[in-house]
């Protein structure tokens, strides 16, 4: 994927933001993601199940999210196990630039 | 987790496309679990609050994935990149959806206007879908048969009279017939016989050994008749039913190839499949009693050289050749018809045939089964799609009258740039919105109502049993609920056609009334209802009074206290015919000495239960000639005292008495009808009077001494008038051919008290007399009249429902439209009191508008009843179609109740305050 093509899917909405975020540290199955980005997030974003799955689902078909091997000790009944793909990270970085670069122009120009 | 909230997700699930679930269905599972595991920990209302949220949630989510199958493209936000035509389609679903939210937002800000619309709406759909679901059951399904639209019913005709089929016919048409591929000829007849100690009444069918390939049916186990079955000396074998299989062999899969009983000759060859139903025409002769469902089948035997074109008992059922139709038949057989009696001698001639007008008849046996009880379905079918489009017409009423209470707001959002379009979709969601739910509720009532119906429903009504909610009736309602709700909400839309005009239409207050157009379209629907009320409200007034005389008809016998029991004497025990009349003398006598009991007798036939045989009867002076069949009279077969013991009164001589019956009796009474038709002017004491079958010996021991002569009794029914009838003693027949089909007898037992009281002393007296003996048919001479008038019953009951759902709506109908035309006329009000005006000039006022429309719609009721009325004349008994007390009666009791509907509008009309009246408008 070229700097273009990553550059064409920002920005991100902030639920999938948070949800590649929570999945940066390291692989998890699909609820402990959902809990993670209310954790991250303090509450402010409320992912509920439905349109969770629809984010991970495009995630996946994007490339940017990838099934991996469940853990040997992990009940079988949570699911599929995900992690950031190469191009996942590169994807989180880009927006995570992004908005920074934003934030340092709100500072600069003295909004906060 | 509970299993009912796991099933829960579980359903919820399957909203889901398959591959979606495949792919994520546990992880969804295991977080939703969670999730509830969660919510339950913070509470109840936590919990309902989760499944709300999860049930839409899910129902959103579920439903986009369905739609966009395809993977999105590009990031879920942008709308830029994607397949156009899916997010097209999700788009319009979320605005649909969104739609339907709104109105559902707006009918809770209106409960009034929504709970009226879903309640009228409700009551109609329902009452709709309850009749068509009886309608389509008997009539509209088709039988379960092979190719069933070729299946035809064989019969004959003469001078009014529905004849079967003569064994004659059967052989002639077999042989020559091109248009019938082939036929089947059957009898039926009942026995009494245990299950389980209990007696039970079994229905028997004899038939030609092709009767299941004429229907194209074959056996679930073991086979059906072969030829070989059918042969004279064929070893006895039979074929019974699926229901038979289960109650009397627990449905044993062993049975095939066993006698039927241990130690009889009879052996099981075949058991019918589970659905399959014997749907058969009211047959012409029963010997016994009429019965739904038969149990067993067994090959009629008849050798063509006895056959004859006489005796029409048979039924026969034919399958059409390919190219043939119904009239194909019917003319080929007419003209088969009359060569069968040259080829069958020893019944009709030629010229028997055509002096009493001999046909042969051939109709679809659908045609045959359904004939007598459609016109009274379709009928019911009528009304209640009255009070369908009334229900209809009020719940448009009431959106036009709430788009006209919206002008304004509407004036003012088409002013603000809203669209035509987006207005009319709109009202279309509020529409569709308010029919889904009345179909929704019309289903629960229809439902409830197909139960109701099968406790009502006449017994005699072909495939009732049947009755159920199909999805196709489903269907029916919700196509209904649609239909009316498209045009619900295309009501307001095309009655604000000017809403373009803008500005103009936002000065609401006109100085008198709305528009005189709105106003005419509002009240000629209600004239509508008024009308319609009117039509039913005579139908179910005629039928009242039919009950009424019928309830009031006399039907020749009087004794309230009479309970029937019926024996069979078919066990080898007794000594024959004799032995048998004995043993029926001395279970009268005994059973006349328990305490209570007034009288006592037996008979074969009981009155108005409509199963009554006609013989030609012959008097000395008056014998047909050779080949003639002489006239038909009613024949009852009598036993003891029977007379005496329903309470009919015998006006000279004596009746049969238990003294005959101790040799073979040679007596009988005749009716008065029948006493003045034969001897007008002579004594009938003493006459001679037998039964006539041709070829009989006129100097043979044939002859019966008239003893008496009884009033007329109503034998067939209710609502036939008494015929001459005689009364010959009871046979008991036991060598005949039908030796099993006859010997059951009726003992009949008059009592001071309630009759219930005494049927266990009843039924241990003639334990205690033979063990063997079964006992059933017990009810009571009130029950049998009771159901000679179910069918009357029944349309009533359902008339008069219809009626007072119909009545209801027209008023509340009158009550609105008065009470809205109030509403817009309060200035006009306000103004003329301000003027001087009483308030009985105010409530005058509102009256005469009520009044007006309530008598243009009782006038054209009037006429619309005197029309409709006349489809219901095969019901009616007793009373004419245009019978002039009841059009009165309801015409000024519905004029009554119109005006009252005015009145607490009119009230409230006087009591408008003329100061507020008036200023309220700027």
């Amino acid at each position: 994927m070229t700097d273009q093509d990553i550059a064409a899917l920002l920005p991100l909405k902030t639920a999938v933001f948070h949800l590649l975020l929570t999945l940066a540290p390291g692989q998890l199955h699909g609820y402990a993601i959902m809990q993670g980005v209310r954790e991250a997030s303090s509450g402010l974003v409320d992912l509920k199940t439905g349109p969770f799955y629809r984010h991970l689902k495009w995630l996946l078909e994007a490339g940017l999210v990838e099934e991996v091997d469940r853990p040997e000790q992990i009940d079988p009944r949570r699911g599929a196990h995900y992690g950031l793909t190469s191009t996942g990270r590169r994807v989180l970085a880009a927006e995570g630039r992004r908005l920074s670069a934003l934030l340092s122009l709100t500072r600069r120009l003295g909004v906060i | 987790m509970s299993r009912l909230a796991h099933r829960l997700v579980r359903v919820l699930l399957r909203l889901y496309p398959e591959d979606f679930r495949a792919r994520f269905g546990s992880g969804v599972a295991f977080a939703l679990e969670e999730e509830y595991r969660a919510a339950r920990a913070r509470g109840a209302l936590a919990l309902v609050a989760f499944w709300i949220t999860t049930s839409w949630d899910t129902c959103r989510e579920g439903l986009r994935e369905r739609v966009t199958t395809r993977p999105e493209m590009g990031p879920p936000h942008t709308t830029t990149i994607g397949a156009p035509r899916e997010r097209e389609a999700a788009e319009m679903i979320r605005l649909t959806i969104r739609e339907f939210w709104l109105a559902l937002r707006r009918m809770t800000k209106r409960p009034t206007f929504a709970v009226a619309g879903i309640v009228t709406l409700g009551l109609g759909i329902g009452a709709a879908t309850a009749i068509f679901s009886v309608l389509y059951t008997v009539i509209l399904r088709p039988l379960s048969y092979g190719d069933p639209e070729r299946l035809v019913l064989v019969s004959h005709k003469s001078d009014q009279i529905d004849l079967g089929m003569p064994t004659g016919g059967y052989f002639e048409y077999t042989s020559r017939s091109k248009t019938l591929a082939e036929l089947a000829m059957y009898t039926e007849s009942t026995t009494t016989f245990p299950i389980d100690d209990e007696p039970r009444e079994l229905g028997l069918i004899r038939t030609t050994v092709n009767l299941f390939d004429v229907l194209e049916v074959g056996a679930a186990r073991g086979r059906a008749f072969t030829a070989e079955d059918g042969v004279e000396g064929a070893a006895p074998v039979t074929v019974i039913s699926y229901g038979f299989w289960q109650r009397m062999y627990g449905g044993d899969p062993d049975v095939i190839g066993r006698p039927v009983v241990d130690g009889s000759r009879l052996t099981v060859i075949g058991v019918m499949p589970e659905g399959f139903e014997f749907v058969r025409p009211k047959a012409s002769v029963v010997f016994g009693t009429p019965f739904e469902a038969p149990d067993l089948f067994f090959p009629l035997v008849i050798r063509e050289s006895e056959a004859r074109f006489g005796n029409f008992m048979y039924q026969g059922i034919g399958r059409l050749s390919d190219e043939a139709t119904v009239e194909d038949a019917k003319t080929e057989l007419r003209r088969l018809m009359r060569d069968a009696a040259d080829h069958y001698p020893g019944g009709h001639t030629r010229e028997s045939l055509d002096e009493g007008h001999y046909e042969a008849n051939v109709e679809t046996l659908k045609d045959a089964v359904v004939g007598d009880v459609s016109d009274v379905l379709w009928i019911l079918m009528g009304t209640v799609s009255i009070v369908l489009l009334i229900a209809a017409t009020n719940v448009a009423n009431l959106f036009v009258l709430r788009a006209e209470s919206m002008r304004k707001e509407l004036a003012i959002r088409t002013a603000l740039g809203a669209s035509r379009r987006s207005v009319t979709r709109w009202f279309l969601a509020d529409g569709l919105m308010l029919s889904t739910l009345g179909g929704t509720l019309g289903l629960a009532i229809a439902s409830f109502g197909t139960r109701s119906v099968l406790l009502l429903a006449p017994g005699d009504l072909p495939r009732i049993d049947d009755l159920r909610l199909d999805p196709a009736l489903v269907g029916f309602a919700l196509g209904v609920s649609v239909l009316s709700g498209v045009l619900f909400g295309l009501v307001p839309v095309l009655r604000n056609r000017n809403l373009d005009s803008g500005p103009l239409t936002m000065g609401g207050h006109r100085t008198t009334t709305d528009a005189d157009s709105p106003r005419r379209a509002r009240e000629s629907l209600v004239v509508a209802q008024v009308a319609f009320a009117l039509i039913l409200l005579v139908g179910s007034g005629l039928l009242l009074r039919t009950f009424a005389s019928l309830r009031g008809v006399d039907p020749g016998f009087g004794n309230p206290n009479v309970i029937t029991f019926k024996l069979a004497l078919d066990g080898n025990q007794f000594d024959g015919e004799l032995g048998r009349a004995q043993f029926m003398v001395e279970v009268t006598d005994r059973v006349g000495r328990l305490p209570g009991v007034t009288h006592t007798g037996f008979s074969a036939d009981l009155p108005v239960d409509g199963n009554e045989w006609s013989d030609a009867i012959a008097t000395p002076d008056n014998i047909p000639e050779p080949g003639a069949l002489g006239d038909n009279v009613l024949r009852v077969f009598a036993g003891a005292r029977y007379l005496k013991a329903i309470g009919a009164e015998v006006v000279r001589g004596r009746e049969i008495e238990a003294l005959d019956f101790a040799d073979f009796p040679r007596v009988a009474v005749v009716n008065e009808a029948f006493a003045a038709e034969r001897w007008p002017r002579e004594d009938p004491i003493g006459q001679q009077i037998a039964q006539w079958y041709d070829g009989q010996d006129p100097q043979g021991d044939i002859w019966y001494t008239v003893v008496g002569v009884v009033g007329d009794i109503r034998e067939r029914s209710l609502i036939r008038k008494p015929e001459p009838t005689v009364y010959l003693p009871t046979v008991f027949l036991p060598e005949s051919d039908f030796a099993m089909f006859v010997t059951s007898q009726t003992l009949l037992v008059a009592t001071a008290g309630p009759p219930h009281d005494i049927i266990a002393a009843v039924r241990d007296e003639i334990r205690a007399m033979d063990a063997q003996v079964l006992v059933d048919g017990v009810q009571t001479l009130d029950q049998l009249r009771a159901s000679s008038m179910q069918e009357v019953t029944f349309a009533m009951v359902l008339m008069i429902l219809s009626a007072a759902a119909a009545l209801l709506l027209g008023i509340v109908g009158i009550y609105g439209t008065v009470a809205y035309t109030v509403g817009q006329r309060t200035r006009e009000f306000g103004v003329r009191i301000a003027l001087g005006a009483t308030a009985g000039d105010v409530r005058g006022l509102v009256l005469r508008q009520g009044s007006a429309i309530g008598l243009t719609g009782i006038v054209i009721g009037l006429a619309g009843a005197v029309l409709v009325t006349r489809v219901l004349q095969a019901l009616l008994f007793g009373v004419s179609a245009v019978d002039l007390p009841t059009y009165g009666v309801v015409a000024v009791g519905l004029l009554l109740l119109v005006v009252g509907a005015g009145l607490i509008p009119a009230q409230r009309a006087t009591r408008v305050d003329p100061v507020r009246a008036i200023s309220s408008d700027f």
